[in-house]
């Protein structure tokens, strides 16, 4: 199959082609003769931090703000053509995922404290690829992950989703396996002609670490570490994971008739917030004013949202008496970061300068940072939200909603009366984002929408779907190089 | 500390003084807006003076007598975007709530069919 768009990806050509773009947006046009009273190649400008076309484009080394970037773009720097919506319905681009994207990605799957000791372990399931995967902490202390399937006949050798072991035993007949996946036993092996133990240790599966955060490729060699799946992720952000006692407080899961990516894609862009969600968080986030942000260099952080308040200072969603005792009472109200309060709020993420907030602005509320495939992260002071997509058909899926803290658990009534009333909020406002997305997979499924026209405030859904496009062109690419038949004798 | 007289909110007690955010949230589904408006009236005034009073005992040894008082203040969370934004129990744009269901843990990813479950947010 041809798949529209998949040429948007920029590189080494990007400087040529984004002045091409530019001259293409009016808008933009308009902007920089505004700001600097002409326009010409390289001339760029922007009101907010004055990066200029060199830096935005060009720069492969570190600045302060972000330090471990990859070039970013925002606004129509990354083009201005519709996107198609085949790779939201087709069971021919959902087929070509699961080798291009879901074998070949790190994966968010857990927390290594919770896997404190050794042979505390988790299973990890993912039904679409039939798979389940044990992670487990090993004696030397390394997370480690195994497929959970016996090398004799491929039963399962854990059937609980969690606990601490000494070994994993096959329930079947009795193979024993350790904690580093070797076979250490097998049930009446003087019965085997010919049995190889040290060859048959349970499957491996690739396992990382990032900021404390357990990652899963299917990969067995992956091509990247999971450091460099994150990059530009600011190092900061890492150790501001990786140091602090981060501990789940609340979550929710839902299946939805969509495609996984559309529910990426609503968590990325803030152009609907003052729409969708104008009963209630109207005014509360001004879109023009927050930066969208895409990474097209980037292979696991394809776009970045940073929230912010309107300049004029924020409304609507603090007015009511109980969001202002929500403030008043919690030590981190999650939907407030109130100017007058920021510097009582949350000593735990002011130890790690850069890792929140990349330019420092004081109308900030949280970040948003899209992590390819499946993942958005909304890191922010003392607590993070995390939103996983998990496909179950090309029009069906698993979403999943986590709320971790690094902060104390609530010491009293009023922060437990502040948490309760960010969760009911959050919980109000995400009802109102899903409530879209079913109606959005009909609409492409049915043929009454083809493609997808996105503005400069959807930058990140542009860069996000760029990557999921390109990803799977180059797996096509590949596949078509490695099964191009031999012409015997052409040379 | 004194305890300070919150009877008028009794007759609200046994309807909002509520263990769970979903009891909670379905009590507000199942109630017409007039209900709402009432229940947020009569709280309203009070719902500061409730929370520093309950503030005195620790998160996890509120007193018994008290403890609808605390379910109530927590549905005050529950009903306040309903009275003060939407005019109405439910948002006018969003998928029902009742679609989610709470998770035990990070790992619980398994999707549901149907059922919610919750876990007591007071007192556990």
């Amino acid at each position: 199959m041809g798949i529209r768009g998949a040429g948007v990806r920029m590189d080494s050509e990007v400087p040529e082609r984004a002045l091409v773009q530019l001259k293409q947006v009016p808008r933009l046009l308009n902007h920089c003769r505004r700001a600097c009273g002409t326009v010409r190649p390289g001339c760029w400008s922007d009101l907010t931090h004055q990066i200029t076309n060199e830096e935005i484009l060009l720069s492969t080394s570190t600045d302060e703000q972000n330090p471990d970037r990859s070039t970013f773009m925002r606004g129509h720097e990354l083009g201005t053509e519709a996107l198609p919506v085949d790779q939201y319905y087709t069971d021919e681009f959902f087929e070509l995922e699961k080798d291009a994207i879901w074998k070949d990605s790190w994966l968010w799957i857990g927390r290594a404290s919770d896997l404190a000791k050794p042979g505390d372990f988790f299973v990890f399931e993912f039904d679409m690829l039939h798979s389940s995967v044990i992670i487990v902490r090993g004696k030397d202390g390394k997370i480690r992950g195994f497929h959970n399937s016996c090398r004799h006949r491929g039963s399962p050798v854990v059937f609980d989703r969690a606990g601490s072991t000494k070994y994993f035993r096959c329930t079947f007949h009795g193979w024993v396996y350790g904690l580093d996946g070797s076979l250490v036993d097998v049930t009446n092996k003087q019965e085997y002609a010919d049995l190889d133990k040290g060859c048959l240790g349970l499957k491996e599966v690739a396992v990382e670490t990032w900021g404390g955060w357990i990652f899963l490729n299917y990969n067995p060699t992956p091509a990247h570490s999971v450091h460099e799946w994150m990059k530009p992720l600011p190092s900061a952000l890492e150790e501001y994971f990786a140091n602090e006692n981060w501990y789940w407080r609340a979550g929710y899961k839902e299946v939805f008739k969509c495609n996984w990516k559309m529910m990426v894609d609503t968590q990325i862009e803030g152009y609907h917030v003052n729409s969708l969600h104008q009963p209630t968080v109207r005014g509360t986030f001004s879109p023009p004013d927050m930066e969208t942000l895409a990474f097209p260099n980037s292979l696991g952080v394809p776009g970045k949202l940073e929230w912010c308040m309107p300049s004029d200072g924020a409304s609507g969603i603090t007015q009511t008496n109980v969001a202002a005792l929500a403030v008043k009472y919690g030590k981190t109200n999650p939907l407030y970061t109130d100017k007058n309060k920021a510097g009582a709020f949350s000593a735990a993420a002011d130890k790690y300068p850069g890792a929140l907030n990349r330019a420092n602005r004081p109308d900030w509320i949280f970040d948003d940072w899209a992590i390819f495939p499946n993942t958005v992260i909304f890191p922010q002071k003392d607590h993070m939200w995390i939103q996983r997509a998990w496909p179950i058909s090309p029009h069906e899926t698993a979403w999943e909603w986590d709320w971790y803290f690094c902060s104390e658990p609530p010491e009293n009534f009023g922060e437990l009366f502040s948490w309760e009333q960010a969760y009911t909020t959050l919980r109000n406002i995400t009802t109102e984002d899903v409530s879209t997305v079913e109606g959005m997979q009909r609409s492409f499924r049915s043929g009454a929408v083809d493609e997808m026209i996105l503005s400069g405030l959807e930058t990140s859904v542009r860069g996000y779907q760029n990557r999921v496009l390109s990803v799977v062109k180059e797996y096509e690419e590949r596949r078509a190089r490695a099964t191009r038949p031999t012409v015997i004798g052409k040379e | 500390m004194e305890t300070p007289d919150f009877s008028e909110l009794d007759p609200f007690a046994q309807e909002w003084g509520l263990a769970t955010t979903h009891e909670r949230l379905v009590k507000r589904l199942a109630s017409t807006f007039d209900e709402l408006t009432t229940f947020h009236a009569a709280m309203t005034p009070r719902l500061d003076e409730i929370i520093q009073f309950l503030n005195q005992f620790p998160m996890t040894d509120i007193p018994e007598p008290y403890q609808p008082l605390a379910f109530m203040a927590l549905a005050m969370c529950e009903v306040d975007d309903a009275v003060s934004k939407w005019g109405s129990p439910t948002s006018p744009a969003a998928a029902s709530p009742l679609r989610f269901t709470s998770k035990k843990s990070f790992y619980d990813n398994k999707p549901v069919a149907s059922g919610i479950e919750e876990i007591p947010t007071v007192a556990t």
